[in-house]
């Protein structure tokens, strides 16, 4: 019923699919008009405008997309945030590696459908050391301690997480460490104040982007 | 049909061959058809024949429903869904004691509401404090083996798995 009262639906819900569905309903029932809607967020699946404004963050940060080299780090089988940048990082020709525990590494369905796509096969990392030196865009989330069975899994593998200050030094000298937002422990608040640290940029460009996606659906420029 | 099989010939309705064994219950099943409940009385004589010998198979189950020429029509209706167990099936319709036509399913482009997603957090799984209740959409991704893709939450089924998640 919501399309009969706007021009644009923004949704974010906890189920995935849900913006889907919504779109197959949105038609204002007096005239037939369909009603656009933008994925704000769907469960566990998608987050395209965030993923939008990360391909932004990094252009404009670093100069280009093709060719560089991102790790997505962190919980990136629920994060749906880190799912919508490995399409968007393959379809701009990114290298791209997983920096996860196993119990919570990027699921199938997503690399098989990246390799379907984009001919992309990333690559499987077990800590942030492992991979720091060699990246140009360190992308940073939140490893939740309730997706792991047993607590002590977490405590063992969390620590190869968490990027701090003395990680920072084996960083190149020209790259940016990205965070979707909040964060909790998985950046440290020492790292904030080193100039590679993007992620408060990341947050704002948030804005023009997504008023850009608007005025675009809208048609109104 | 095998002679050793000592099952009658049926003078009208359908034979579904070249099941694969075991899945004549749940051909019954997508067809709607009583099987457990008494209560729910049928005009239908019903013959399952469970993993008999095939030459082309090595084992297959074959499926008899005699009745009225409604069962045509109710066939054809669900051999949509009857594909997702095998589209190798043989549907026979029998008439007059004599079989009359024969076709194999196809699965459909769109698998509308055959199919339970499962992905616990798909949205056409209802959540706990909502009663909305969706039907379930899925596309074909690959046919031989058939694949298919869930359109909400992309989540693939080969079939094995679609046949665990029939809604029948």
């Amino acid at each position: 019923m919501y399309a009969g009262y706007s021009d644009l639906i923004v949704i974010r819900h906890s189920k995935d699919g849900a913006a889907r569905l919504a779109s197959e309903y949105s038609i204002k029932p007096n005239t037939g008009e369909i009603v656009p809607v933008i994925n704000g967020g769907d469960g566990q699946n998608q987050h395209p405008t965030q993923t939008m404004l990360d391909l932004y963050t990094i252009e404009k940060e670093l100069g280009k997309l093709k060719g560089l080299h991102i790790a997505l780090v962190g919980d990136l089988k629920y994060g749906r945030t880190t799912h919508s940048l490995l399409f968007g990082a393959a379809m701009f020709g990114m290298e791209i590696s997983l920096v996860a525990p196993q119990q919570i590494q990027m699921p199938e369905k997503h690399l098989v459908k990246v390799k379907e796509l984009y001919d992309v096969n990333p690559k499987f990392h077990n800590s942030i050391e492992d991979i720091i030196s060699d990246v140009d865009v360190l992308y940073m989330t939140r490893i939740q301690k309730e997706r792991f069975p047993d607590i002590n899994e977490y405590r063992k593998v969390a620590n190869a997480f968490v990027l701090n200050s003395k990680l920072m030094e084996l960083a190149k000298e020209k790259m940016i460490v990205m965070h979707p937002l909040p964060r909790t422990n998985e950046i440290k608040p020492e790292v904030d104040k080193d100039k590679r640290a993007a992620y408060f940029k990341q947050a704002e460009n948030g804005v023009p982007i997504r008023r850009a996606l608007m005025y675009k659906v809208l048609e109104v420029v | 049909m095998p002679e050793e099989l000592k099952v009658r010939k049926i003078e009208c309705g359908v034979v579904l061959d070249k099941l694969p064994p075991f899945t004549s219950i749940t051909a019954l099943k997508i067809l709607g058809l009583p099987y457990n409940r008494p209560e729910n009385s049928s005009e239908y004589v019903i013959i399952p024949l469970m993993n008999v010998e095939s030459k082309s198979m090595g084992r297959k189950d074959i499926l008899k429903i005699e009745g009225s020429r409604d069962l045509f029509s109710l066939v054809e209706k669900k051999s949509g869904a009857l594909a997702l167990i095998s589209e190798e099936i043989m549907i026979n319709i029998i008439e007059d004691w004599k079989v009359v036509q024969k076709y194999h399913p196809n699965v459909p482009n769109h698998i509308i509401g055959l199919v339970n997603c499962p992905h616990y957090n798909c949205i056409t799984n209802k959540s706990k404090e909502g009663n909305d209740n969706y039907s379930t959409k899925f596309e074909v991704i690959q046919r031989m083996p058939l694949e298919i893709e869930c359109i909400y939450c992309h989540t693939r089924l080969k079939r094995r798995e679609i046949l665990e998640n029939l809604i029948v």
